[in-house]
């Protein structure tokens, strides 16, 4: 059997009290760690047994020394991808269930059952507000044609510059027939077709 | 035929203005924005149109040679003849409408954004803000999960509004105000008129609070209010979910957040109807208040 080693690399850590937030540079994955949990993976240095690791628990949270909480804890880390190298071990893995209930005969709080929560960083496309953009990809791409044809005669035509802040005006204000007589103006003056 | 005209702009409250050369309608703005550096290239009339501040907190600034980010709102015809407003950041365009108003709300979302996401001396975090007590009250949730509308009944109830958008944290782990003007909807479309249920407040006149409090809450309808309280780690999990900055700045994130939680308490929970859950919130404060040592005036949402 060997002794597992948490994972290090592209992580970083705070401790929170008892618990542990880590941020997972390569997923972009940041976990709680309760405190049971915690205790496991800094004791997992590759020196420590299941059995050592066990003892940490015991004299940490005054729960009988229990493999069966160790190797909970060492799958929530796992399924975290916190592991560097599980632990080789032929033990069958209780559920949480029987876990809770075994804990709850010795009068341990349902708090030390090992707990992993994991969210999701989000990217800044993620955090966005952008939605409902009525024009695709296509459609931008046609605009900025447009752009390259017309921005400059705008900007050299003060019809159209008055016409577009005439519109602005009358767009603020409600009155949307002025707002559209005053943009077939502006459309007039860089030569374009009336709405 | 030739014109001439006298455009009368009221100038952008903060930002310098300058005309470039002859064109009097194209209008540069500069902004130093929580340590970023922002230019808006526009036309003088678009930038009357801009709502002030454009950045809430942000300072205006002498132009830059080589700000870290500009965006560029135009007019533009399209190919169907239609005019529309273009947003564009730096030479792409990224958004266009025939909307003025929606154009103009999204190039002010995307420049509170890149604020967001480049600033090295803040940690932004979306959520709504206000302050009840004399400490911050966060509301995190991405866009459109009615941030808004919880924000604005909370104001109702007598908290002052600090953001409907973020949490500005400082690395002391303070929250400074973001007071845009807030935005309303209803089935997924803005409601606002203009006129905005809340009138924006200088961001500097509202001073950083700790944070007292963490409601992270999921909207559905129908939903049965069934508070949970989260541990300082989930607390962070239920902040850091919606933090802007947090790939390309891990550490800063995480240190300054678990400063903010030091002082606070969370819970969770689905929530209905924004006034029925604004009561409930301010119900769970009232209840859990003394364990600061402050007694917060709930009737008032001052501290006495």
């Amino acid at each position: 059997m060997t002794n597992p080693i948490s994972r290090h690399d592209d992580i970083v850590t705070e401790n929170l009290g008892a618990e542990t937030v880590v941020y997972d540079k390569a997923s972009h994955r940041a976990h709680s760690l309760n405190q049971t949990v915690a205790l496991v993976w800094a004791s997992a240095d590759g020196q420590h047994s299941v059995d050592d690791i066990g003892e940490v628990l015991h004299r940490e949270l005054g729960i009988p020394a229990d493999r069966d909480v160790v190797l909970m804890a060492l799958q929530e880390l796992a399924q975290a991808n916190l592991l560097e190298k599980p632990a080789e071990t032929s033990s069958n893995l209780m559920t949480r269930r029987q876990l809770a209930r075994k804990l709850a005969m010795v009068g341990a709080s349902a708090a030390v059952i090992p707990l992993v929560a994991t969210v999701l960083a989000p990217t800044p496309a993620m955090a966005s507000s952008i939605v409902g953009q009525p024009q695709g990809q296509e459609c931008l791409q046609e605009i900025v044609v447009d752009l390259e044809k017309y921005y400059q005669k705008f900007e050299d035509s003060p019809t159209a510059q008055q016409d577009l802040q005439n519109a602005i005006q009358a767009y603020e204000k409600g009155n949307y027939n002025a707002e559209v007589q005053d943009l077939d103006g502006m459309l007039q003056a860089l030569g374009l077709p009336p709405l | 035929m030739t014109e001439t005209i006298a455009i009368t702009l009221e100038p952008p409250r903060e930002a310098h203005v300058a005309a470039a050369g002859e064109r009097a309608s194209a209008c540069v703005a500069s902004y130093r924005a929580y340590g970023v550096s922002i230019t808006l290239r526009t036309t003088a009339q678009l930038m009357a149109a801009l709502p002030s501040p454009l950045i809430p907190g942000a300072e205006s600034s002498a132009l830059e040679t080589n700000p870290a980010v500009v965006f560029r709102f135009y007019p533009a015809p399209s190919s169907a003849g239609r005019p529309v407003f273009v947003v564009g950041e730096g030479d792409r365009a990224i958004f266009a409408s025939a909307d003025l108003r929606e154009a103009t709300r999204v190039l002010e979302s995307q420049m509170h954004l890149r604020a967001a996401a480049l600033t090295e001396q803040y940690v932004f975090v979306h959520a709504g803000v206000v302050q009840w007590g004399g400490r911050a009250l966060l509301l995190p949730g991405a866009s459109h999960t009615g941030k808004s509308s919880l924000v604005a009944a909370l104001v109702a109830a007598g908290a002052q509004y600090y953001s409907d958008e973020y949490a500005v944290i400082d690395l002391q782990g303070r929250v400074r105000a973001f007071p845009r003007q807030m935005r309303l909807r209803e089935n997924g479309a803005d409601k606002s008129d203009g006129s905005d249920a809340a009138e924006p407040v200088r961001a500097s006149a509202l001073g950083p609070l700790p944070v007292g409090w963490v409601m992270s809450l999921r909207f559905r309808d129908g939903a049965i209010w069934s508070p949970k309280e989260l541990t300082p780690g989930q607390t962070v999990l239920a902040l850091l979910e919606n933090t802007i900055a947090v790939r390309r700045q891990s550490e800063l994130t995480l240190s300054t957040l678990k400063l903010a939680v030091e002082t606070a308490r969370a819970w969770q929970s689905e929530r209905g109807d924004a006034a029925h859950a604004a009561l409930e919130v301010l119900r769970i404060i009232g209840e859990n208040s003394k364990i600061h040592g402050v007694q917060p005036d709930v009737s008032q949402g001052r501290t006495r």
